[in-house]
């Protein structure tokens, strides 16, 4: 029970996203699990802003933190009730159920499974997390929970400035996040960065499965959840306890949503939900802003102004609590690229840093899966069969991936102009750059292919003997009609 | 009770890339479980931070939360052992953050994370307490 200020946080944001979110789909079990991924997106963000606001006021403890979150429930809970589901953009595609869908859903559930019982052995193996959760994640969490200590967190003397380990202008989600679990736990125990990292993990699964099954088909949702199990260069970076996995959750749930808008209209809920998402992005990482940045441009040119403010509005929360981080917290710190224009000039002209970028990003893919089980083998195999989609449906994948291409390119570039050995640059951050970016790649990769129910034809010979074979499933039931719009409620 | 729907039939092809998806994805995963055993059995606390929070648990205990501390060693930082050395105490020591007295700074409290046994003594600094397993205390002395 050590990780049951993570479990509260989940049900704050679960609170909070609902509260946002615009009307349910209309299968009932995939709405819970499509809200109960977006819950802890919506819940890391949140806590990890409300902990920090207080630390900073020199006000954090359990009662204040406990306090403030519940207030926000409360006033989450008000509009829940309050307010109408009228709004729904998203109805569930109807489409005849595949008989192999048990197979696929068999598969899914034996893949979580083996997912957890990894992760545990991971964690078992190195409660501590990888290099960068000792030394720079958890290090920061462990200033900012104690106490008057937490300055040491955003200090230029954090880790005696050495470079590659000294980061006092990195934001502060997860930091704060773990910290806030052990004000409230009242020890720094290795439960709450542990518990952080397997829900992230979790719900980055169960996000992309919802959100194409959502969009498109359970199917598509569990081959895709299928093809991130077998992921090795995104699952052995679950259980290290670093901040580009819960970035790479918060970059689906960004580019889940955009597609939403996209697809079936932009609305006001739809663009401050994804505004949230991009906004808690910038406040986990620094690539995180580029994301952010380039979603706000999405929203610009394909919803309007109106929309860009909404989507704008809801990234203020973690935006701006970077921005004043960086702004008024953080004093120095190593700087790892250029300082002059010609000196970037130089070495973006030097076709050695081109080639050893780019020879680091090709690794990276390879080191995406093993050799037969690789990701992109699979993806390609799915796409082989099922073929792109109408021109419609791809562009909108495509353009809604653009906020994971914009951070992959911006993580390109500054590798292109590192003032560190590049070589060390490149080893160490391509694979984590290409984590933060694959499950909203693969997302948008399967948004732009057909549904296998569009391959299906109607059985001949089941229509004519009116019987079903033996063995065969029964056929499918169609949804019941959609029946006038009741009082909403939360469930 | 609305009319059910006929049945659909599936381009074989499809559905043996629905079975190759699930069975190859789920071997990725075995293999991963696998390397994730190896890597276990190698390679126990990798960054010596299991290590370092039994070694400093009692210089912890001693200083105040919050101080500044020197940091002393005979591993040097510009070394990969030296930084891991370092990065392992400084997590263990938190939220005492440590310094490099070489610089202007000269905290009140020092502690030093040697690796072998060898005379302690720092200049500026007398030690307090020698905490076993390389791990000294040391507090800044007063100039006159």
């Amino acid at each position: 029970m050590e990780a049951w200020p993570v479990l509260w946080a989940l049900a704050m944001g679960g609170v909070l996203a609902e509260a946002v979110m615009p009307a349910p789909a209309a299968r009932t079990w995939l709405r819970w699990v499509w809200r109960g991924a977006l819950a802890v997106p919506m819940g890391l963000g949140a806590a990890s802003l409300v902990s920090f606001t207080l630390i900073w006021a020199g006000a954090a403890s359990r009662i204040s933190i406990l306090l403030i979150e519940a207030l926000l429930m409360t006033i989450a809970g008000a509009v829940l009730y309050k307010r109408r589901r009228d709004d729904d953009p998203a109805p569930a595609p109807a489409h005849p159920a595949a008989w192999w869908l048990w197979l696929l859903r068999a598969a899914a559930a034996f893949a979580l499974l083996l997912f957890l019982v990894n992760f545990l052995a991971s964690t078992a193996a190195a409660p501590y997390g990888e290099w960068d959760a000792s030394s720079i994640w958890n290090l920061r969490a462990r200033f900012l929970a104690g106490g008057d200590a937490w300055r040491y967190a955003v200090s230029p003397d954090l880790n005696a400035g050495l470079t590659g380990a000294s980061h006092p202008g990195y934001p502060l989600l997860l930091s704060s996040f773990i910290a806030r679990g052990w004000i409230l736990a009242g020890a720094t125990n290795t439960a709450a960065p542990a518990a952080t990292a397997f829900a992230a993990s979790l719900a980055a699964f169960l996000l992309l499965f919802a959100a194409l099954a959502k969009r498109r088909e359970e199917s598509l949702g569990l081959l895709a959840l299928l093809i991130l199990a077998a992921s090795e260069g995104w699952v052995s970076q679950t259980a290290v306890q670093h901040a580009d996995v819960p970035l790479s959750l918060l970059v689906l749930a960004a580019t889940a949503l955009l597609a939403a808008a996209l697809e079936s209209g932009w609305t006001p809920r739809l663009a401050l939900l994804a505004g949230l998402a991009g906004g808690f992005a910038a406040w986990t990482k620094n690539e995180g802003l580029v994301a952010l940045l380039a979603l706000l441009v999405v929203a610009l040119w394909r919803g309007g102004p109106r929309m860009a403010l909404w989507t704008a509005a809801g990234a203020l929360p973690g935006a701006g609590a970077t921005a004043l981080l960086k702004l008024f917290l953080v004093r120095g710190g190593a700087s790892l690229y250029p300082q002059t224009p010609a000196e970037a000039w130089t070495m973006l002209t030097d076709g050695a840093r081109w080639s050893e970028v780019l020879r680091g990003y090709a690794t990276a893919a390879v080191e995406l899966g093993f050799a037969a089980t690789h990701p992109l083998l699979l993806l390609a195999a799915v796409a082989f069969v099922l073929r792109p989609a109408e021109p419609a449906r791809w562009r909108a994948a495509l353009i809604a991936a653009l906020p994971a291409l914009a951070l992959l390119g911006a993580g390109f570039g500054a590798l292109l102009v590192t003032t560190a050995n590049q070589q060390w640059h490149v080893g160490t951050a391509v694979n984590r750059l290409v984590a933060q970016v694959w499950p909203a790649l693969l997302f948008a990769a399967m948004m732009a292919l057909r549904m296998p129910g569009e391959l299906a034809r109607p059985d001949v010979r089941a229509r004519k003997s009116k019987q079903p074979a033996p063995g065969a499933p029964p056929d499918p039931v169609p949804p019941p009609p959609r029946r006038p719009r009741q009082r909403q409620r939360s469930g | 009770m609305p009319a059910a729907e006929p049945a659909s039939r599936y381009p074989a092809l499809l559905l043996a890339v629905a079975v190759l998806v699930s069975v190859l994805s789920i071997s990725g995963l075995l293999r991963s479980y696998r390397t994730t055993g190896q890597l276990a059995a190698s390679s126990r606390d990798p960054y010596g931070v299991e290590l370092a929070m039994r070694r400093f648990a009692p210089a912890r205990r001693q200083l105040p939360a919050g101080a500044r501390v020197a940091y002393f060693t005979d591993v040097p930082l510009n070394t990969e052992a030296g930084v891991a050395a370092f990065l392992a105490a400084q997590h263990a020591l938190a939220p005492c953050l440590l310094v490099d007295p070489s610089g202007d700074q000269s905290p009140a409290w020092g502690a030093g994370n040697f690796s072998r046994p060898q005379p302690y003594e720092q200049p500026g600094y007398r030690v307090i307490a020698d905490l076993g397993n390389g791990v000294i205390l040391y507090r800044r002395e007063e100039r006159r």
